[in-house]
């Protein structure tokens, strides 16, 4: 289940959650927890967390999309498992 | 230790217990779910808290009576698994398999079961029994969820409870479960999940290999288990207990089946999904269905690109029509009132400080404050966008767009991060593992239109195209974009040929925006506004000033003419004269400087702004310079952060020479199309 998902995601062509809910025929909320299976494996990595480089920035509350929506990267251990 | 456990009260129709030995329970969960309400309501004053042995995280532990029977209820830290990944994780195992609790209370949040249950499958690979709680299920219905907790009970074959903690509803009922479980009143023999059948061999081998050297009290097939996972901690541990013949043997396998650690996992997550399917119902709220149905569009990549610049449109119309009157009469009648009654007042002042003032300082950063009513809409239409969720899919649809064209993937972070502020986005860019992969997204990064560039539009363009600001801001972005393409296209072509990101990206619910977030997001950012134009617009303005007033007190003999027209070769084939070029020099430090510089060189004879700029400056010259000023180098911000994450002078450089370079090629094939246009020439 794991790697079949992380082959659909290494494939680029699907690049939502709810959209990888319908490929894979799963619930949005179990590719909610596989994701974070995965992030907490190191196979995918969170993008977009701004963390210290935004403390104290006064621009912060315009830093638009970040605020609501959550985004990761495939790392390169991920792309390993997820096959050729 | 817990001499007067609490007493509490048994649920009104458990039988007594036939045993009254006391019960020490194990209370597990993830982070979260109200692990700690329970252990409170459980244990009250009896709580005692200390250290793990040897660790630094806190062991709380305490006791409570219930009918005559006396819990010892021990907290265990919040984990998602118990494989030895971190600190928690190890001290929940170590306490199961050393301290061997008479029972497990595992509490679940309702609305996530599907994570949740994950901690559930590695339990029950244990020998201890495991009661389940599931929690807050007053949330999951109000999320619209069915739980039936029966039918979990009867698909896991364990004991479940549905509680709400926080109104104590459910807690004796989930002590009076354990205790049943624990004195063999209830049977226990749960649906475990299993291992794929692909590792299923090899879990057998491994499982024989180290049978005889596991540890008494360690059960083999979870050592097996776990070593097919990975687990470091198990991993060294058998390193020690097996002699080197088997090792070898074990490691070999373990080399070989490196990939069994995701089917192990999802297998269990393959188990979890049939659990939940059968017990759980989510009715397809409204919310959920209206996004789905208006994603079809708003992600599409051909349709979401199309409605992507209808909303920038939108943004920019109602930006100029709601608030382009009040600037209007802001810059006419506030500030030209304030420039006359300063001048008044400093009639008896050295010309210097007269001239810096009305001059410098009113006319330069007095100007940028008149665009607070542009600012203000602007931000509301864009906290609007941001609070309805559709910001969120402007840059899912743009690099879907651009997967079209083949830039796979490679075009999403600086999207997602820049179109807020380009800096984040450069330093998010330290999440990409591969160096040419960073690279290309901090390069891109600065070619995506963020928030302040926009608003720097808004500002300008009004100044220079008063009868169709909205069409021309709408444009130039439309423009910026194409330039993104065209500029990943390129790289694409001759740099990064061969790098490749792949993303996952959750997007938020669509919901009904909140006016106060809205009012809230608007102020904020008009207040920071506020502040650098208090600041680094005034100093400027002032340093503007001082340059075009001196030596001789003509614009045209300044030391900033003298400057501007070392560049005005270059500029003219842009139709820009020194002016204009001057007013772009300064927008580095600070975009909306260049406001205030044209406020400063071209208002000094105290004209209305716009009026004067469209004596002196022909269209199609506003038009260059206005794309000259989208594209021309990013802010220095971006320049340091670009440098901080390169690591490099010569990224930095080649970063800040494509911006340079495309703004000005851009800016003369606009300038030249728009006097194919009979739009003009320079005429300054």
């Amino acid at each position: 289940m794991l790697k079949r998902l992380l082959a659909t995601i290494a494939t680029g062509r699907i690049g939502s959650t709810a959209e990888l809910a319908v490929a894979t025929g799963t619930s949005p909320e179990m590719i909610e927890a596989l994701v974070a299976e995965l992030e907490r494996r190191g196979l995918l990595q969170r993008a977009g967390d701004c963390g210290a480089v935004c403390t104290g920035c006064p621009a912060e509350p315009s830093c638009g999309p970040v605020g609501q929506a959550h985004a990761w990267i495939l790392t390169a251990s991920g792309r390993r498992y997820a096959g050729p | 230790m817990n001499a007067n456990p609490q007493t509490l009260a048994p649920p009104p129709d458990s039988p007594r217990p036939a045993e009254s030995r006391r019960l020490v329970v194990g209370l597990a969960g993830q982070p979260n779910v109200g692990k700690s309400t329970v252990f409170s309501i459980l244990t009250g004053l009896t709580a005692e808290v200390g250290n793990w042995p040897g660790r630094t995280v806190e062991r709380r532990e305490g006791s409570v009576r219930i009918g005559g029977r006396e819990f010892h209820i021990v907290d265990l830290p919040g984990t998602y698994s118990l494989t030895s990944n971190s600190e928690e994780e190890r001290i929940a195992r170590d306490f199961i398999l050393g301290e061997r609790p008479d029972v497990i209370v595992m509490l679940a949040d309702a609305s996530a079961l599907e994570r949740n249950l994950y901690l559930l499958a590695e339990l029950l690979l244990l020998p201890i029994p495991v009661v389940l709680g599931v929690n807050m299920i007053d949330v999951a219905r109000r999320e619209g969820m069915e739980f039936d907790a029966h039918v979990l009970q009867a698909a896991l074959d364990l004991p479940v409870v549905p509680m709400v903690a926080s109104r104590n509803e459910g807690v004796a009922e989930l002590l009076a479960a354990a205790a049943a479980v624990a004195d063999g009143r209830q049977t226990f023999a749960p649906e475990r999940p299993e291992i794929a059948a692909a590792h299923r061999e090899v879990y057998e081998r491994i499982q024989a290999l180290i049978a005889p050297a596991v540890p008494p009290g360690l059960p083999g097939d979870w050592a097996a288990l776990k070593l097919l996972e990975g687990d470091r901690e198990v991993t060294s541990k058998a390193h020690q207990w097996l002699p080197p013949a088997e090792w070898a043997q074990v490691h070999a396998l373990l080399r070989e089946h490196e990939d069994a650690v995701l089917d192990v996992a999802g297998a269990r997550y393959e188990w979890i999904g049939r659990m939940v399917r059968a017990a759980v119902r989510r009715p397809r709220l409204g919310q959920i269905s209206f996004t789905d149905r208006f994603d079809r569009i708003a992600t599409h990549p051909g349709w979401g690109l199309a409605l992507l610049l209808a909303v920038f449109g939108m943004v920019f119309w109602l930006t100029f029509s709601v608030a382009g009157p009040v600037q209007e009469w802001l810059a006419d009648s506030v500030i030209a009132a304030l420039s006359t009654n300063l001048a008044g007042a400093l009639a008896g002042a050295p010309a210097w400080l007269s001239g810096m003032l009305v001059d410098g300082m009113l006319a330069g950063a007095g100007i940028v404050v008149t665009f607070v009513p542009i600012l203000f809409v602007f931000f509301l239409a864009l906290g609007f966008l941001e609070d309805t969720g559709y910001q969120s899919r402007m840059a899912y649809v743009m690099d879907r767009f651009m997967h079209r064209l083949g830039l796979h993937g490679k075009s999403f972070l600086p999207l997602f991060l820049g179109f807020g502020c380009n800096v984040p986005a450069v330093m998010g860019s330290r999440v990409i593992e591969s160096r040419p992969a960073r690279l290309l997204t901090i390069v891109l990064t600065p070619f995506v239109p963020c928030s302040a560039r926009l608003l720097v539009l808004a500002f300008l363009v009004p100044l220079f195209f008063p009868a169709y600001p909205a069409l021309v801001a709408w444009g130039l972005v439309a423009g910026n974009l194409v330039v993104l393409v065209l500029v990943g296209l390129l790289l694409d072509r001759f740099v990064f040929r061969r790098e490749r990101l792949a993303f996952i990206m959750e997007m938020p619910l669509y919901h009904v925006p909140n006016l106060r977030t809205i009012l809230v997001f608007a102020t904020t950012n008009v207040w920071t506004f506020m502040k650098r134009a208090a600041t680094i617009i005034v100093v400027v303005s002032m340093i503007i000033w001082l340059l075009v007033s001196y030596p001789v007190g003509r614009v045209d003999d300044s030391y900033l003419a003298v400057i501007g027209r070392l560049l005005e070769p270059v500029g003219a084939l842009m139709g820009l004269d020194w002016r204009l070029i001057v007013a772009t020099l300064s927008a580095f430090v600070a975009k909306e400087n260049a406001v205030a510089a044209l406020g400063i060189i071209y208002g000094v004879d105290g004209e209305n702004l716009g009026t004067t700029l469209a004596a002196f400056v022909t269209p199609a010259a506003g038009l260059a310079f206005l794309v000259v000023n989208m594209l021309f180098v990013p802010c220095v911000a971006t320049v340091a952060a670009v440098r901080q994450e390169t690591g490099s002078w010569r990224w930095t450089a080649a970063s800040t020479g494509l911006m340079l370079a495309s703004a000005l090629l851009f800016g003369t094939l606009v300038y030249e199309g728009a006097l194919l246009l009979g739009l003009g020439g320079v005429d300054a």
